[in-house]
């Protein structure tokens, strides 16, 4: 392999590896949602 | 007239959710597509338009998506046309009429994508059991796909195999639809996603352990990557990565809004966006890139892996990949495991997708028209299974390529363009950003409110400009046909289509005729 293929191989790579590793560890050590205030909950209209 | 009330379902697990929307964006594109687009477009050069689209064109539009279908589903819509209805805060009449195309748009490549998602399925049975081991040529291997693509075949690797894995592969997907949310789809998401990357994983290292044979791993690997410098001066090099940014993250469809849609109100949509969007390059970037190509320069050398991926998606991934599992050293029965692990992620990248096309026109049928969850998966398989043999019969003729680019390529730029601007500038992009915030678990850097305001839709004009003028025109014009004789089906497909927006229209209309009297 080329060094800039190798360059570019390891910095796309790292790049995309770094970012879902960072999110996943966001995820998992976020704590629950913030309580919901009661009125998302939707009825829909279904005629019969 | 009697009202029925009913409160939305919701994901399970945020880990649930997250898999699910991987799920929706790793299909086979990430495998097959990628590494193409990456050989042909400047190798590794292409990696920097490509990041750039990244920045500037998905992880903006994938926000947007979030927000628009977290929006929506907080005010009882599961669906586009009723997320642009309340995203216009029901003062626009034409806004529902033109979401119908987030309904269509995903019904229509469900019915195209399902079909060749059935054959994933089909070649890990015969890998399995060695049906077409001792076809050690590409050409010969070529054969037996066309022979099992051709539904008059009679033999026993035939069409008819093909339509019995597309019916087992439909009757699946009503059955996890059916389910619902959490009980079918998130569960499918649990279970598949993890083996999609162990499967990924231990093909990537056979891959790399691969002996030099025509060319080293290395070579392969260098194929992919190796910058050609003046590649980055040439527009369509950035179109190229533009448009596989589209495919790979499936915005452009609505199935992104649709399971958005199943969140709280208050349940966080940027951190999870981005995971979602950064899980999928993971897939397309690390395994995609080191599998598929890298194997074939292994196997067929430089040239033979260039002829390959100008060949097409399925050359490269069905009968390139099905000579080298043929070939790998050691005994038969790993060659026939390596190959069942390679058609079954393929599966299973595509089914995951494939339960997402198919959920807006679920949540469509379910809440605007008053379809339980069963029927209207059961219609949902009905349509996939009927229009799908249009396809079967005649998938010779060119229609599934018809089917594709229009709902599939094209289709996907107009939607997302349409809807880009309906949100920062129908909605506002001061209410969309406070909307996007709620619940946040991470603060959107202050610049995506410039880029998702000026430079996303800026760029997504440009990509449909170019694409219309160099693609969809000539493509309309039919001036690209080679095969006079395929005219007459190119245009039972373009009616068909025509005629699903059609019916979206009507029933949009049906539906919001009734809410109105309901409300009266």
């Amino acid at each position: 392999m080329t060094p800039f293929a190798i360059f570019f191989m390891t910095f796309s790579m790292t790049c995309v590896t770094a970012l879902a590793g960072w999110c996943m560890y966001r995820i998992l050590t976020s704590g629950p949602p913030a309580a919901d205030d009661g009125v998302d909950e939707q009825t829909v209209g279904t005629p019969d | 007239m009697s009202v029925e009330q009913h409160s939305r379902e919701r994901w399970g697990t945020r880990i649930g959710l997250v898999l699910a929307m991987a799920g929706n964006a790793v299909g086979l594109g990430n495998f097959l597509r990628f590494p193409v687009q990456a050989a042909q477009n400047g190798g590794g050069t292409f990696m920097i338009p490509y990041f750039i689209s990244f920045l500037l064109l998905g992880i903006p539009l994938m926000w947007i998506e979030w927000g628009i279908g977290r929006y929506g589903g907080t005010h009882g819509h599961g669906s586009v046309p009723g997320m642009f209805d309340v995203l216009t805060d029901r003062k626009k009449k034409w806004a529902k009429y033109v979401g119908v195309a987030g309904v269509v748009g995903p019904l229509v490549v469900f019915i195209v994508y399902t079909y060749t998602v059935s054959w994933m399925l089909g070649f890990s049975f015969l890998s399995l059991i060695g049906s077409y081991f001792g076809m050690d040529d590409v050409d010969e291997m070529g054969g037996f796909l066309s022979n099992y693509q051709d539904i008059t075949s009679t033999s026993s690797t035939g069409g008819l195999l093909a339509l019995f894995f597309f019916l087992i592969t439909i009757v699946f997907l009503v059955w996890v639809l059916s389910r619902g949310i959490s009980g079918g789809i998130e569960k499918l998401a649990l279970i598949g996603m993890p083996i999609l990357f162990v499967f990924a994983f231990l093909l990537l290292i056979r891959v790399l352990t691969l002996p030099t044979m025509q060319a080293s791993p290395a070579d392969g690997l260098n194929f992919i990557w190796n910058p050609d410098w003046g590649s980055l001066g040439n527009a369509k090099v950035w179109l190229a990565a533009a448009g596989q940014m589209f495919f790979t993250l499936s915005v452009g469809m609505g199935s992104i809004q649709t399971y958005a849609s199943f969140l709280r109100k208050k349940d966080d949509v940027t951190l999870t966006g981005l995971s979602t969007a950064a899980t999928n390059e993971f897939a397309e970037v690390v395994l995609g890139g080191t599998i598929a190509i890298p194997a074939a320069v292994v196997f067929f050398g430089v040239t033979g892996a260039t002829a390959l991926a100008n060949g097409g998606a399925y050359d490269l991934g069905v009968v390139a990949m099905s000579v080298v599992f043929q070939g790998l050293p050691g005994p038969e029965i790993l060659g026939r495991l390596a190959a069942f692990a390679w058609f079954f992620l393929l599966f299973i990248a595509g089914i995951t997708s494939s339960v997402a096309l198919a959920s807006p026109t679920i949540a469509f049928l379910q809440e605007e028209l008053g379809f339980n969850r069963k029927n209207a998966a059961r219609l949902v398989g009905t349509l996939g299974l009927g229009l799908g043999m249009f396809h079967v019969v005649f998938y010779h003729k060119g229609v599934h390529q018809e089917w594709d680019y229009w709902a599939g390529t094209f289709g996907l730029v107009v939607f997302a363009a349409i809807e880009i601007i309906l949100f920062s500038f129908v909605f506002g992009i001061n209410r969309g950003w406070d909307e996007l915030h709620k619940g946040a678990d991470l603060k959107i850097p202050g610049v995506y409110k410039f880029i998702m305001k000026w430079v996303t839709p800026l760029f997504l004009l440009t990509l449909l400009t170019w694409w219309g003028i160099t693609q969809a025109i000539p493509k309309l014009m039919m001036s690209d046909v080679t095969d006079a004789s395929t005219i007459p089906y190119l245009w039972v497909s373009r009616l068909l289509m025509m005629s699903l927006l059609i019916v979206g229209f009507f029933l949009v209309r049906k539906a919001w005729s009734q809410r109105t009297e309901n409300q009266d």
